[in-house]
């Protein structure tokens, strides 16, 4: 609460406020919105939903320089959070840019293969915006754009892992794994550094990038170090990957492409604790209606994993399998279509694997009161047709409506 | 004989018909010569009205470079919130094709869009796209027909060659300024009415006339957009840069 208030205290002193203004654009501005969002509902087990969020966005603007913080307090469960605390400086065709952020890779709209510089954030499962799904990370960019193509080069030194949720509605450990003395390593040293680079540029109505990236693969493996007390001793893989990106706009339809190989540091996948070398791809083809503003995609994503070994029920490749098998694929459908004005806007997202035939299904009515006041009734629902097990099958008592409020200012 | 006096005939016809359409296409030509300046950079204010009278307000600030007859603009979303640094780039290419790119602040990403998408709503607002590039056509994109005048302005009838958002247009220039002061939208049909556009004030920023205050109806709907000009410069020197991108995607310099 303090520290909220010391969020909000630093807010009132600043100077007055500009906005960001092409007519003014000698003059550095500085701009602070807030956003609030209420929400209650009703899982399926009949337990309470309550969800209170504050979030507050300080950017301070020049010509030459930029800095932003995004802050977020959750009061349902205490939690403050940064989503962004990042300085950039401009210089000539060079942007850098350090601190805590996020930078998408990937030219898809709904999913990502080769979006690798942010880890998942699933604590509250899946939900119907892709970068809230991700977690920031330290790292330093500089990008330089051309003509008509650009590079990034990013540098992390360190990186933080997937949320590991061990406990609660969005678990994603076991149930074997439950009573678990889990061990992480310190993943925040020079030793865990990561770095890459992408360059994209475009040909005609084809946009495409080539991607190359050192890191780890975000989700942990691990070793068993004692069976009784069960412990284990997490472990990240450390992988290269070597991927590519491209869409192309055949009026009004847009292919998207993506996909890449990621060479895993256990080469033979012989360790049962590291992640095997992979291929990952998405196909995604999506129409914009222009009348309407409607969008529609459809995506096939899918993985392959070399060396996969059915024999090691220990061994994380197999674990993290869908049903055992070497391959994944999952189809993706999303509609989104404005009303009024697009003053209402009704969304659906639904993700099908068809390995463990699990399924997630999120809607959503958003109606705008006002434009900086909306609300809001979400449904989701996860599940599987089959029995197999798998996270959707495991998030089945998950399924939630929710009736919410949002307002910025 | 018969044969001359009938080829006569058609030539006199003919002639006429080229007559009456010269001073169309002239005006035309020169409404759009009128609109059209190396660089603009234009503050706007959209008012959406609801049919029971209520509005929302969009900020908008908008720059455009005319290069060897090429025109690239971009549009920064100031406001609401959610929307605030939304922008919008277009490029005009050699031989007829733009094009456009959105970047979506939320996602952190720049999407290329197709030029179908420009018959879609822009902002929510009852101007499409192209409207915003432009809701009168030039001698070469549409066959412009004189209806009527009177002593202040002139009505003329439009039927573009290639047919993508509107059948016809009607339109009443003003005279004096060739500003246009209404423009009657139709359907491809070219009879049903889709949108009215009224100009409802006009003024001069550096001796050039422009439209000030302009309001286009959705007839169906009953709902209705006011554009207001804040502020306006014209042809003054304005960087390339900010038709990259870079721009687009930094939003800086």
């Amino acid at each position: 609460m303090k520290r909220l208030l010391l969020v909000l205290l630093s807010c009132l002193l600043l100077m007055p406020l500009f906005g960001f203004d092409l007519f003014l654009e000698e003059e550095p501005s500085r701009i602070t919105s807030f956003t609030a969002e209420a929400a209650g509902g009703f899982y399926r087990d009949e337990q309470f939903l309550t969800r209170t969020k504050l979030s507050v966005a300080l950017e301070q603007n020049h010509q030459r320089y930029g800095a932003t913080a995004h802050l977020s307090y959750d009061a349902s469960t205490n939690r403050m959070e940064a989503g962004e605390l990042s300085v950039s400086l401009f210089v000539g065709n060079l942007t850098f840019k350090g601190g805590l952020f996020t930078h998408p890779w990937g030219s898809a709209s709904t999913s990502h293969v080769v979006d690798v510089l942010s880890a998942r954030d699933l604590r509250e499962g899946f939900v119907d915006d892709l970068e809230a799904m991700k977690r920031p990370s330290a790292m330093l960019l500089l990008s330089s754009y051309m003509k008509r193509s650009s590079v990034d080069l990013v540098f992390k030194p360190g990186f933080l892992p997937s949320h590991l949720v061990t406990e609660g509605r969005y678990s994603l450990i076991p149930p074997a794994f439950a009573s678990a003395t889990i061990t992480e390593p310190d993943t925040m040293g020079l030793g865990s550094w990561e770095a890459g680079g992408r360059y994209r540029t475009s040909l005609g109505k084809l946009d495409m990038g080539l991607l190359y990236f050192n890191g780890h693969h975000p989700d942990p493996g691990f070793s068993i170090t004692s069976y009784v007390p069960l412990a284990v001793d997490l472990a990240y893989t450390r992988y290269q990957l070597f991927g590519l990106e491209s869409s192309l706009l055949f009026d009004p339809f847009t292919l998207a492409l993506e996909g890449g190989f990621f060479l895993s540091e256990d080469k033979d996948g012989t360790d049962s604790s590291l992640y095997n070398s992979r291929f990952a791809y998405l196909a995604e083809l999506s129409y914009t209606q222009a009348e309407s503003s409607a969008f529609l995609a459809l995506a096939y994503q899918g993985r392959y994993i070399l060396d996969f070994s059915t024999t090691n029920p220990a061994d994380v490749d197999y674990l993290a399998s869908y049903d055992g098998k070497a391959y994944e694929n999952t189809l993706l459908l999303v509609v989104e279509y404005p009303f009024l004005q697009q003053r209402l806007t009704t969304r659906a997202a639904l993700t099908y694997n068809l390995e463990s035939e699990g399924y997630a299904v999120l809607t959503s009515l958003s109606y705008a009161i006002e434009d900086n006041l909306s609300v809001f009734l979400k449904g989701t629902v996860y599940g599987a047709v089959g029995t197999k097990s798998s996270l959707y099958k495991s998030w089945d008592d998950n399924d939630s409506l929710q009736v919410g409020m949002k307002a910025w200012f | 004989m018969k044969y001359t006096i009938t080829t006569l005939l058609l030539l006199l016809l003919a002639t006429s018909f080229a007559w009456a359409a010269m001073p169309a296409d002239q005006v035309m030509a020169k409404v759009m010569e009128v609109q059209t300046s190396d660089t603009s950079a234009l503050d706007l204010k959209l008012t959406l009205i609801e049919p029971n009278g209520q509005m929302r307000e969009r900020r908008i600030q908008t720059l455009s470079q005319t290069k060897g007859g090429l025109t690239s603009s971009l549009t920064v979303f100031l406001s609401p919130e959610n929307v605030r640094n939304t922008r919008f780039l277009s490029i005009e290419q050699e031989g007829g094709t733009t094009e456009q790119w959105i970047y979506l602040p939320a996602l952190k990403r720049s999407r290329r869009i197709g030029s179908s998408e420009e018959g879609g709503s822009f902002m929510g607002s009852d101007f499409s796209y192209a409207d915003m590039a432009s809701t009168t056509y030039d001698e070469k994109e549409a066959e412009h027909l004189l209806l009527d005048e009177d002593q202040n302005s002139w009505r003329i009838q439009s039927t573009p060659f290639e047919q993508k958002t509107y059948g016809k247009t009607i339109t009443v220039v003003q005279k004096a300024t060739y500003l246009p002061l209404r423009v009657e939208f139709y359907d491809l049909d070219g009879n049903t009415l889709v949108k009215t556009l009224v100009t409802e004030e006009t003024g001069t920023v550096g001796g050039k006339p422009i439209t000030k205050i302009l309001t286009m109806k959705t007839e169906a709907s009953g709902h209705a957009t006011r554009l207001e000009m804040l502020q306006a410069r014209f042809d003054a020197p304005l960087s390339s840069g900010y038709f990259t991108l870079k721009f687009l995607e930094t939003g800086r310099l």
